[in-house]
């Protein structure tokens, strides 16, 4: 066997094993259940023919043993629920909504009124109850290493400035730039434009919210690869408009790609989506042919490695990585069948229509698995849309970058990009509509 | 630069061109309503209302607790505006002024108006910092107090400079009649029946649009204030709330005047248009 194809059977069987060991987790004696399942496993591919594949199946017990002992050794000490507490702790996340914050301390979400405004570096001192997780969010806070949630306590700011400086300059840029689009735009554009070159969907109206999930968009609003793809492309374009910056196009992208994760807050869909961007822009300075399987196999790894929880428990990872399988494999099966090689047609509806149902027929079982829900009309929404994103994005961008030397600048700019997020908004609107005469 | 990167950037100035063409036209043609509108933004539990005069002029009274008013603001003003000339904040109560902050920072403010009294609530703080990043200049207004604008006409009725100053932060709210023609519309704030029953002894206040004190609780809108007023069209500002707002007792005095009550609960943002004498209402 070659190394790369030992390389891609071992990351599989690996990535397994911390599947099997999710899934027991929540139950007691979850190792002894999960080594019984690989156990049982392996034995079924003996009895199969394949004994290859079943000597890999031993790399699962691997993949059984990372997880429980990561989990061990990050268990925080238990925190004091039900009683009234004091603390002290630094602000390590903080996001906006409409009607409140949401800000982590430690390892405990704190839900406050909207102002006094706490930010990144904020050191807090904290007086209320901490309540426990329960029911369907309890892996959702898992992943997130959350232990304990806060409804409305006593706040006291003691200082600020006490995170990471790089971060907190990012963060403040990100900021930046969602306040220019707020200036020019009218506030539901400016929403939507944060959306989709931040990924930041906090101050979306419970309305929106509604609208992208029922017409399957909300995708474009949640910063992924596809987004990650654009911004990479056009750096890289813009880089490479001028001699001097030629050179500097591979370290320029890949520093913005970095830059830009740690900004939006490395959600994982994002940081995937930046490995899988670097990835491509390696293989084609090195002028190797990519292996792309084992780019997706070794990106999910470093990534499971990292936080083995967001194997099971993180919807957006396995959208984003079903959505991936389904463009790379079954994309070009549809093209075949179809012959629209070669054709693009229109604005590039045939490949649009490609990729978006290729992906949406990917993501369909881990949606329905965890909404219960499709969206019938998301491909016909996405394919009317999808063509405007990456200049509506470009769009922002330059709105951001206008605003740092005038807001009339900025304003000028806007005028495309509001016309645009017009059309694009409307279209979401009348599929809306149309979906709740159902 | 190649053929293909200047054809882009044609493109793209084409782009710009045309949509500001097609901005700019709607600005001039479609910007300025013509008539009077009176909004009643839905911002949940709290008040936020705004008056928009033929000319292009605002005045917001209020912005609810928290960002929602950006919201339902921006789908109320015309697009391009993004001045508001005046803004009331009737009394220093969350529910009243926490929407502001946010309005402050993304809107230019020509002047704030307030009833002179500080706020505790914590978020207070904010909302004079805003204020002082922005430079906004602050006035008090008291009860005799007017502005005008056109043909309308904004008679502030209370505080007077004693009760701003007073024990109770309700009874201290800015209320004010708008009158323009012969449209007559009463803004209430918070106030209880301790101040309704002093604003009917000392004016006349009839009016046809009623905006409910206290988002209908039962220590407002007593039965002699609602019959003195007797409003054609009552407007509750309420959200999910745990006081019972707005309540049966408040619900039914307003009722019994006949009056067509509509809450932002039920129907989101009010607006009404003053237009060739007649009111029309719309409810999203």
């Amino acid at each position: 066997m070659r190394v790369s194809d030992i390389f891609f059977w071992f990351a599989c069987f690996f990535l397994a094993g911390v599947f099997i060991a999710s899934i027991f987790s929540g139950f007691d004696n979850a190792l002894t259940f999960s080594f019984g399942a690989v156990w049982l496993a392996v034995v079924a591919l003996l009895l199969t023919g394949r004994q290859k594949l079943a000597v890999f199946g031993l790399v699962m017990i691997l993949g059984v043993a990372y997880f429980f002992l990561f989990d061990s050794l990050r268990k925080p000490a238990p925190l004091p629920y039900g009683e009234k507490v004091v603390f002290m702790g630094v602000v390590t996340e903080a996001e906006q909504r409409l009607d409140g914050q949401k800000i982590v301390v430690h390892n405990i979400q704190i839900a406050a009124p909207r102002y006094p405004k706490f930010e990144y570096g904020d050191e807090l001192e904290v007086s209320g109850k901490i309540k426990t997780i329960e029911g369907d969010w309890e892996n959702y806070f898992k992943k997130e290493n959350i232990a304990g949630l806060m409804g409305f306590p006593e706040i006291k700011l003691l200082s600020k400035g006490n995170g990471s400086p790089v971060k907190a300059k990012l963060l403040g840029t990100k900021e930046f730039f969602i306040s220019s689009f707020k200036k020019v735009l009218p506030f539901d554009k400016a929403a939507f434009m944060s959306g989709l070159v931040m990924g930041e969907t906090a101050e979306f109206s419970d309305e929106a919210k509604e609208k992208f999930r029922a017409t399957g968009t909300s995708h474009l609003v949640a910063l992924s690869g596809y987004n990650i793809g654009i911004i990479a492309t056009t750096v890289a374009n813009l880089l490479g408009l001028w001699w001097f910056t030629k050179r500097f196009t591979f370290a320029g992208s890949t520093l913005f790609i970095f830059a830009f994760v740690l900004m939006t807050g490395a959600e994982s869909s994002v940081v995937r989506a930046a490995i899988m961007g670097f990835l491509i822009l390696l293989a084609d300075k090195l002028q190797r042919i990519h292996n792309f399987r084992n780019a997706v196999a070794a990106t999910a790894l470093v990534m499971v490695l990292a936080n083995p929880k967001v194997l099971a428990f993180d919807i957006g990872f396995q959208l984003s990585f079903m959505a991936l399988i389904g463009i790379t494999y079954l994309k070009p099966w549809l093209e075949w069948k179809f012959g629209w090689e070669k054709k693009s047609g229109f604005l590039n509806w045939r490949q649009n229509l490609l990729t978006t149902s290729a992906a949406q027929v990917a993501v369909l079982p881990v949606i329905l698995y965890h909404f219960g829900t499709f969206s019938p009309v998301g491909v016909l929404a996405n394919v009317l849309i999808l063509e405007f994103i990456p200049v509506t994005m470009g769009l922002g961008f330059f709105i951001g970058f206008a605003s740092m030397i005038s807001t009339t600048l900025a304003l000028i700019i806007s005028w495309p990009a509001n016309l645009l997020m017009g059309y694009e908004l409307g279209v979401i609107d009348v599929f809306y509509r149309f979906m709740s005469i159902f | 630069m190649e053929r293909a990167k200047i054809n882009k950037v044609l493109y793209i100035a084409m782009l710009v061109l045309i949509s500001g063409n097609f901005f700019i036209w709607r600005g001039i043609l479609f910007g300025e309503n013509k008539n009077l509108e009176l909004y009643f933004l839905n911002v949940g539990q709290g008040d936020s209302e705004l008056i928009s005069f033929p000319g292009g002029a605002q005045i917001l009274v209020d912005g609810g607790p928290d960002a929602k008013s950006l919201n339902e603001l921006a789908k109320a003003m015309p697009g391009m505006d993004r001045r508001i000339e005046l803004v009331i904040a009737t009394h220093p109560e969350f529910d009243h002024f926490g929407g502001l902050i946010d309005v402050l920072e993304n809107y230019e403010v020509g002047v704030m108006i307030t009833n002179g009294r500080r706020g505790t609530a914590k978020a207070y703080s904010d909302f004079e910092r805003v204020i002082a990043e922005k430079q906004i200049p602050v006035m008090q207004l008291f009860a005799g107090d007017k502005i005008t604008y056109g043909s309308a006409e904004l008679e502030v009725l209370w505080p007077t400079k004693t009760a701003a100053v007073g024990k109770k932060t309700n009874e201290s709210g800015i209320v004010f009649m708008l009158k323009d023609r012969d449209l007559r519309a009463l803004y209430t704030a918070d106030i209880g029946f301790e101040t309704e029953e002093i604003l009917r002894r000392k004016y006349d206040l009839d009016a046809d649009i009623l905006k409910v004190g206290h988002h209908g609780s039962k220590y407002s809108t007593d039965k002699k204030f609602a019959e003195e007023v007797s409003p054609a069209i009552s407007v509750i500002g309420v959200g999910k709330n745990s006081y019972g707002h707005p309540t049966e007792a408040a619900l039914s005095r307003l009722a019994s005047v006949s009056s067509q009550i509509f809450r932002t609960d039920n129907s989101g943002t009010i607006k009404l248009v003053f237009a060739d004498g007649s009111l029309k209402a719309f409810a999203r």
